[in-house]
């Protein structure tokens, strides 16, 4: 059964301890469910072959007794199975609310229309780690997702870790999670958010936590600058077209931050939000026209010449 | 006078004007109640046509027969047709046709109300439709979450049209509702006390009264989006001090009691089908009154439910899961009572006791899964999955849809005089079943593999294709069934085999006139010893006498044990609640583009009101002025 | 119930069943025996919901808010909007006078009453329009303004309707005839004015005494 259902996006595959506790309260109403329904099922099929059989309707008070001792006991046995189903719940959900101790970390989440910004929070503003679509985690540490939107309303949802939380707009939504498994789980945005709600999806990568240190060491890193020629006729290109209008590029003057951060882009498992493996020809079809790969994206088609492209694909690429 | 002298007497009181002016001014219950569920049933092919369109989207991943933008009309289109156009005015119109019928009456409390009801809900659906097929339909989703939908998120009219549609089928409903608790009330036929009443009209009671108490929130509620995006108002904005949960509770305010006022009467149906087809009385007629009313009730304790993952206070949750639970349990009587009921009838095995049937294996589900949903850490997996789509067609369809029709199927020779095909209608009902399970059980599977609602499409290797192209195999073989049962419909209508005024021997008073019935319904009006009437009539059992012959004149009964109480006149036909519709409809549909519009129907309206409640030259009893 | 021959215009007998004439029952009823009265119940529940959400929206907007209502967000003047309030609640007391008098067909006393109801309720209109025109802020100001705006709209809606009845009825009641049951009608249209009068002196009571009713309202 379990094997069934297990993907890499599926609560039933939990990698964590918050996940976890939801599968196995899925797996207590699951079984208790299932027993009720056969059970019913058989009432059911036993009531309909004794009512085919008669030859008339039992209309004796014999009859009205027995059937109110039947609903009687029936109906007492359900009450008492939904009194436990309801303790469980609340026993499991007492367990996976949000707390505050033994926290070691606060990423900030925002929903964007439609990607996802992830900042790791730092006392010093230098320190701070800024990214897109893509969540890496210590394994075995406690860490608090704050959770906001820049629009409209998404909703979080990484099953192998956790429920889902909505992003709204002004509320700080917050998630503590742990990840216990090491690992590469999807997730993808749960609430209707426009256009492009299919395709908003990022991807949690649990690691040790040396290999985590490893990566936001070099995420805190300014952008190299471009050795050849070609990648700096790219940095060119960028900075001088509308990229700059939307994305930052940490240590050159692009700031804006209506779109993903790119400082790191080319140390990226996806690019637009989840939906295509980061690789040359993928970036190159995404600056050129996003639009027929993620219909409605708010990055408009950039018509570049086809060696300004090239260059500045090959930039891009430098951003390790 | 013979009874010849006299049905041809009360025919010609009671003649139903024809023609396209007698479509305009009509208000026979009948009339209306046949208009609310044809034009409902054409909404549900509609909606149906939709629901094929989006199941071939995602038969493939990355599909492309319609784009995103056009995929959320369709789903926002859906959801809103199901709902508000075909659902709740179905279950109205059956009621509107037959609680007269049921309780013994000649017309509803207020006639010329229902009349304005059904223009109101059909401008507001071809108002959607018209939306849609001029690539303005709504696409925010059925239930319009502020942000996306409001001003800055949805430019344009669609969302507009969404919210005027709201306002026109909730003005629908609420009509009904008025005139089905009045006429419940006031109109039974003598001896038909409340604890008397069928179980189907109990339930309608009951629904209409949540109508009542739940639709002023989403008319509230669609009323402050359409001025947020007209007149910039900032009841969303949070900016502004505005807040877009107060959107969730006031829509979900509504929105869940709505799941019942759908399902209340699917169950009523159930009960109205298993006891006529084993021919015995409802076990527990109490127990099932109180259920129906327990679950009116605490379907307003229960919206949250709803909104589990926007991180409301874990205190206020549980409260929220208790009361979820606690639902099943009204249902669960009603379950146990249909299990005894067949273990001690006399099954006789027709179509529409196989609709039953089906409700009982398929609805079951649907319920179990609720429960699972109630649950707040279940749910924060499970909520905006597929698992949740799978749930609600679970109970809708299989809690309102397959009694709906299988009533439909036992009522089909009171509305048209002919027996639904059988053979026919056997193959219906295996269509549905199999079609059914085979779209939405898969669904269960995908939601718990991480498959969100709402898309237009996935990625490949996701791994949800296969069970994605076998749900919508399933869709086509749900469609089949549906179209069947509409063709068997229509054909039977014409050629189907005459059924005398009661084919099926039932229980209740709508067989104890001709099939259709006449104008006046009922030559005599009949009086009521027993719950089940016609099982229970005694030869010698009093008819009425005395009712006005040369005008509409209907008896009023005591609200509790029917008494005859005093004669009361409704209205003839008129084309004033016809214009009354249409003026509110010119405002409302005016105020989409200027809010002007808001006055300009106030006053058409206001306008045919006039005429509406102009008092007509009076008969007798003239007072005096006192001296 | 007796078995009387029927009028030649009623349904009759038919023969060899057991008969309930009704044709001697009277022609209406006052209060709950009549459907009517059930429907204007049931039209003030909707509308009595209507309000009710509005009233819980502001409430919950309230509760959400640092600030509430926020800076210099002017209602009308105390004295306007009093008066409006008393307008009303003073013509409950000719509308219960006439309310009472229909039952016994009194028409010179609820002639004259409903006149005066008619004139009152004009001149609270009348100090409505002071009001909407001496509200320091607009619908689009904040969610203050938007909310309290539409207490205003919907209850000015309902006003302008009573007003509208009142005139008509009471237009109906000297041009005549006046029949025996537009005394049911009469009553069922006080019924309805007084729902307006009540909703609004609550929904009034809100806004106005928001700082007493609501004891952490921060006063700016």
């Amino acid at each position: 059964m379990r094997l069934l259902f297990a993907t890499f996006q599926s609560p039933l595959h939990p990698a964590g301890p918050y996940a976890r506790a939801i599968e196995r309260l899925w797996w207590v109403f699951f079984a208790i469910t299932a027993v009720i329904y056969v059970l019913m099922l058989i009432g059911f099929a036993l009531a309909v072959r004794k009512g085919a059989r008669r030859k008339q309707a039992d209309l004796s008070d014999e009859a009205t007794r027995s059937g109110a001792r039947f609903i009687t006991i029936a109906l007492s046995a359900t009450t008492v199975i939904l009194i436990g189903l309801l303790f469980t719940s609340i026993a499991t959900g007492r367990d996976i609310s949000p707390v505050d101790d033994k926290v070691t970390r606060e990423i900030k989440i925002t929903g964007h229309q439609w990607w996802w910004e992830v900042q790791y929070a730092e006392a010093r503003p230098d320190m701070i780690v800024e990214t897109a679509n893509e969540l890496h985690l210590p394994v075995g540490e406690r860490v608090k997702l704050i959770l906001d939107s820049d629009d409209v309303i998404h909703s979080l949802w990484i099953p192998n870790l956790h429920g889902k939380r909505d992003l709204i707009p002004g509320y700080d939504g917050v998630l503590t999670l742990t990840a216990d498994k090491t690992g590469t789980y999807r997730a993808q945005c749960a609430e209707f958010c426009g256009l492009q709600h299919a395709k908003m999806a990022f991807l949690v990568i649990v690691e040790p936590k040396a290999d985590f240190e490893r990566w936001l060491t070099a995420q805190r890193l300014p952008a190299p600058f471009p050795k050849t020629a070609d990648q700096q006729h790219g940095q060119q290109v960028f900075l001088t077209s509308t990229c700059v209008m939307c994305h930052a590029i940490k240590g050159t003057s692009a700031g804006a931050r209506t779109g993903p951060d790119l400082t790191h882009l080319a140390s990226r498992r996806t690019l637009g939000a989840g939906i295509l493996p980061n690789t040359l020809g993928n970036l190159h079809g995404w600056i050129a026209n996003a639009q027929t790969i993620k219909p409605g994206v708010l990055m408009p088609p950039n018509p570049l010449e086809p060696n300004d492209l090239h260059a500045l694909v090959a930039y891009l690429e430098t951003l390790q | 006078m013979n009874d010849q002298e006299l049905h041809l007497r009360l025919s010609a009181t009671w003649h139903k004007p024809t023609g396209l002016w007698g479509w305009l001014t009509d208000n026979h219950h009948t009339t209306i109640g046949k208009r609310f569920i044809i034009t409902a049933f054409v909404f549900f092919i509609l909606g149906g046509i939709e629901a094929l369109i989006m199941r071939t989207q995602l038969a493939l991943p990355e599909n492309h027969v319609v784009s995103n933008d056009l995929y959320n009309q369709l789903f926002t289109t859906h959801g809103s047709t199901m709902m508000f156009l075909f659902a709740v005015p179905v279950m109205e119109g059956l009621g509107l046709y037959f609680v007269p019928l049921m309780i013994g009456t000649r017309q509803m409390a207020f006639p010329r109300l229902n009349q304005f009801a059904y223009f109101s809900y059909l401008i507001g659906g071809v108002l959607l439709y018209v939306g849609l097929f001029g690539n303005f339909g709504p696409d925010a989703g059925w239930f319009a979450y502020t942000p996306l939908s409001g001003p800055e998120f949805s430019p344009g009219k669609r969302v507009d049209v969404w919210a005027q549609m709201i306002t026109f089928t909730e003005m629908a409903a609420l009509g009904g509702a008025v005139s089905i608790i009045a006429t419940v009330f006031k109109h039974r036929a003598p001896g038909m006390s409340l604890n008397r009443m069928p179980l189907f009209v109990w339930g309608q009671l009951v629904t209409s009264f949540m109508i009542i108490f739940a639709m002023p929130s989403v008319m509230v509620a669609s009323g402050m989006l359409a001025t947020d995006r007209l007149i910039a108002t900032h009841f969303f904005n949070k900016a502004e001090g505005g807040d877009n949960l107060l959107w969730q509770h006031l829509f979900w305010f509504f929105g869940h009691p709505e799941v019942y006022i759908i399902f209340i009467p699917g169950t009523t149906m159930m009960s109205t089908l298993v006891s006529a087809f084993t021919k015995r009385p409802n076990f527990g007629y109490l127990g099932m009154v109180l259920s129906l009313i327990a679950t009116g009730f605490i379907g307003f304790g229960v919206w949250v439910h709803h909104m589990f993952a926007t991180g409301l206070p874990q205190l206020g949750l549980s409260f929220f899961t208790a009361s979820s639970v606690l639902i099943t349990i009204p249902t669960a009587f009603q379950f146990f009572s249909w299990l005894t009921t067949l273990w001690h009838g006399k099954i006789h095995f027709h179509s529409p006791i196989l609709y039953s049937f089906s409700f009982i294996v398929i609805f079951l589900i649907g319920g179990l899964t609720g429960v699972m949903l109630a649950s707040v850490p279940l749910d924060w997996q499970l909520h905006d999955t597929f698992f949740v789509v799978a749930h609600f067609h679970y109970v809708l369809i299989g809690g309102a849809i397959f009694p709906l029709l299988g009533a439909l199927t036992y009522w089909f020779p009171k509305l048209t005089g002919r027996l639904m095909n059988e053979k026919l209608s056997v193959v219906t009902v295996s269509l549905l079943f199999v079609g059914f399970n085979v779209t939405f059980f898969p669904m269960h599977q995908l939601g718990l593999m991480g498959m969100p609602r709402r898309v237009y499409t996935y990625l490949p290797n996701l791994g949800w294709t296969n069970l994605n192209l076998l749900a919508t195999v399933g869709a086509y073989i749900f469609g089949l069934g549906s179209l069947l049962f509409v063709l068997n419909a229509l054909i039977s209508a014409r050629i189907g085999v005459i059924a005398g005024d009661d084919p099926w021997g039932g229980a209740d008073l709508e067989w104890a006139t001709a099939s259709p019935p006449p104008a006046y319904n009922f030559l005599y009006v009949p009086t009521v010893r027993d719950r089940y009437p016609l099982w229970s009539m005694e030869p010698d059992q009093p008819l009425v006498t005395g009712l006005a012959t040369d005008r509409r004149e209907i008896l009023v009964t005591k609200l509790m044990d029917a008494e005859p109480d005093h004669l009361y006149e409704t209205p003839d036909p008129s084309i004033s609640p016809t214009l009354v519709a249409l003026g509110a409809g010119i405002g409302i549909i005016a105020a989409i583009f200027n809010p002007w519009g808001v006055p300009i129907g106030f006053v058409l309206a206001g306008l045919g009101l006039l005429g509406w409640f102009w008092p007509k030259p009076p008969h007798k009893e003239l007072l005096e002025p006192q001296p | 119930m007796t078995l009387t021959p029927p009028a030649a215009d009623t349904t009759p007998a038919p023969i060899g069943r057991r008969l309930v004439d009704v044709s001697s029952l009277p022609k209406f009823a006052f209060g709950h025996r009549d459907p009517l009265w059930w429907g204007v119940w049931l039209l003030i529940c909707i509308e009595g919901t209507m309000f009710v959400m509005l009233a819980a929206s502001y409430v919950y907007l309230r509760g959400n808010s640092s600030q509430w209502p926020p800076a210099g967000a002017a209602n009308a003047p105390l004295a306007v909007t009093a008066s409006t309030v008393a307008l009303l609640l003073i013509s409950i007391i000719p509308t219960a006078i006439a309310f009472r008098a229909a039952l016994d067909g009194r028409l010179r006393v609820i002639q004259l009453n409903m006149v005066l109801v008619t004139l009152i309720s004009i001149a609270a209109a009348g100090t409505r329009w002071l009001e909407l025109t001496s509200i320091g802020y607009n619908w689009n100001s904040h969610a203050y303004g938007s909310v309290v705006w539409g207490f205003y709209f919907m209850h000015t809606f309902h006003l302008v309707s009573g007003v509208f009845e009142n005139l008509v009825f009471t237009a109906l009641l000297f041009i005549g005839p006046v029949e025996k049951k537009h005394m049911v009608d009469m009553r069922l249209s006080a019924i309805y004015w007084l729902f307006v009068v009540v909703a609004w002196t609550l929904l009034w009571g809100l806004f106005t005494f928001d700082s007493l009713l609501f004891r952490n309202s921060i006063i700016s």
